[in-house]
């Protein structure tokens, strides 16, 4: 369902809208919704609480500097400490659902990583693909079993590769 | 000058639009905000690679790092990663378009706040962060690699633990390229 609504646009803008709608092949309307949900979904959110913008090359320097071991457990630090009581803030209860589309919303906003999420019957797969390196496989295994094994007490089975980390788990 | 434009936005995000809106501003004052962001900020960052994480994860990242190797790599992002940004921005890199480059940086990346100002031929950069005095150290070699190694400007840089100034003189007339 959608909502008519009439808007005044600076002309500057209005111009730069229709030059991207025109690049994607997409309406403008397309565009102004994507543009307005991201707001709503990730710049208001309290479950974003604390994010910057950063190179993508840096971040990979960065935790290049630490053991796998020791990405794991800043993983896990980031999972229980950062992304649990965000997630508070925005849901009255942080169940396996509202845990899910946390790391999805963090996934479509953050730039980061691809996610993807399974069930089949009661076990679920969830999966983050990215291009930071094996560190960052180590770092997001250590987010998921902090977010799904120790907070929501489920027995995670974690693997990892240099661009993807698999997490799976019996509901 | 403003164009009056009828659109049909999702249900929820015209009633979040609306709820934000009960706060104060209008929903027209929120939209154009937004809309500005989307085209300032928001598509040219994900062209460029720009990520989300957490300020916290960050400076634990830089925690591990000793102040000369913060310093290095804020020299590698300002050659490898900052001219780039700068070029893929304005097309190409001067002092103007790497000041308006912070400043967008400034204004939306969220990690420090930038001014920059002129008295007579003296030139002041200011940068300020809450991210301790490894990132202060990191921007002194992100910010001195471009004005120094790209822009042939000598400057002097002066850092606390959420402060970094630079200070360089431009004579009238001089120009950097």
């Amino acid at each position: 369902m959608t909502k008519t609504r009439t808007i005044r646009i600076e002309d500057d803008l209005d111009e730069s809208i229709h030059r991207i709608a025109l690049k994607e092949r997409v309406s403008v309307n397309f565009v102004i919704n994507r543009a307005i949900r991201k707001f709503i979904d990730w710049d208001k959110s309290p479950a974003t609480r604390g994010m910057v913008s950063v190179p993508s090359r840096l971040v990979t320097r960065l935790l290049d500097h630490h053991k796998p071991e020791e990405a794991r457990e800043l993983g896990k630090w980031a999972g229980l400490k950062l992304f649990i009581p965000n997630m508070k803030a925005q849901y009255p209860t942080v169940d396996l659902e509202a845990a899910i589309r946390g790391v999805s919303m963090l996934s479509s906003y953050g730039g980061r990583f691809e996610f993807g999420h399974t069930a089949s019957g009661t076990t679920h797969t969830i999966m983050i693909r990215h291009s930071l390196g094996r560190r960052w496989s180590s770092y997001y295994a250590g987010a998921l079993e902090a977010i799904f094994g120790e907070y929501l007490r489920k027995n995670v089975k974690l693997r990892v590769t240099e661009s993807l980390c698999l997490c799976q788990f019996v509901e | 000058m403003t164009v009056i434009r009828s659109l049909r936005l999702d249900e929820d995000v015209d009633g979040a639009l609306r709820k934000i809106s009960e706060e104060g501003e209008s929903v027209n004052v929120i939209a154009n905000r937004t809309l500005r962001k989307f085209v300032e900020w928001d598509r040219p960052a994900e062209k460029i690679g720009m990520v989300q994480v957490s300020r916290q994860v960050l400076v634990k990242l830089m925690d591990a790092q000793n102040l000369d190797e913060a310093n290095s790599l804020g020299a590698w992002v300002g050659i490898e990663v900052m001219e780039p940004f700068v070029q893929y921005l304005h097309t190409s890199l001067s002092l103007e378009t790497l000041l308006s480059s912070l400043e967008l940086l400034s204004r939306y990346s969220g990690r420090f706040t930038f001014d920059h100002q002129v008295t007579g031929a003296e030139h002041m950069i200011f940068i300020r962060h809450h991210m301790g005095i490894k990132w202060s150290s990191f921007y002194d070699g992100a910010v001195t690699s471009v004005l120094k190694d790209l822009l042939h400007i000598d400057c002097e840089s002066d850092l606390t633990d959420e402060f970094c100034s630079f200070k360089f003189r431009l004579d009238a007339g001089e120009r950097s390229e």
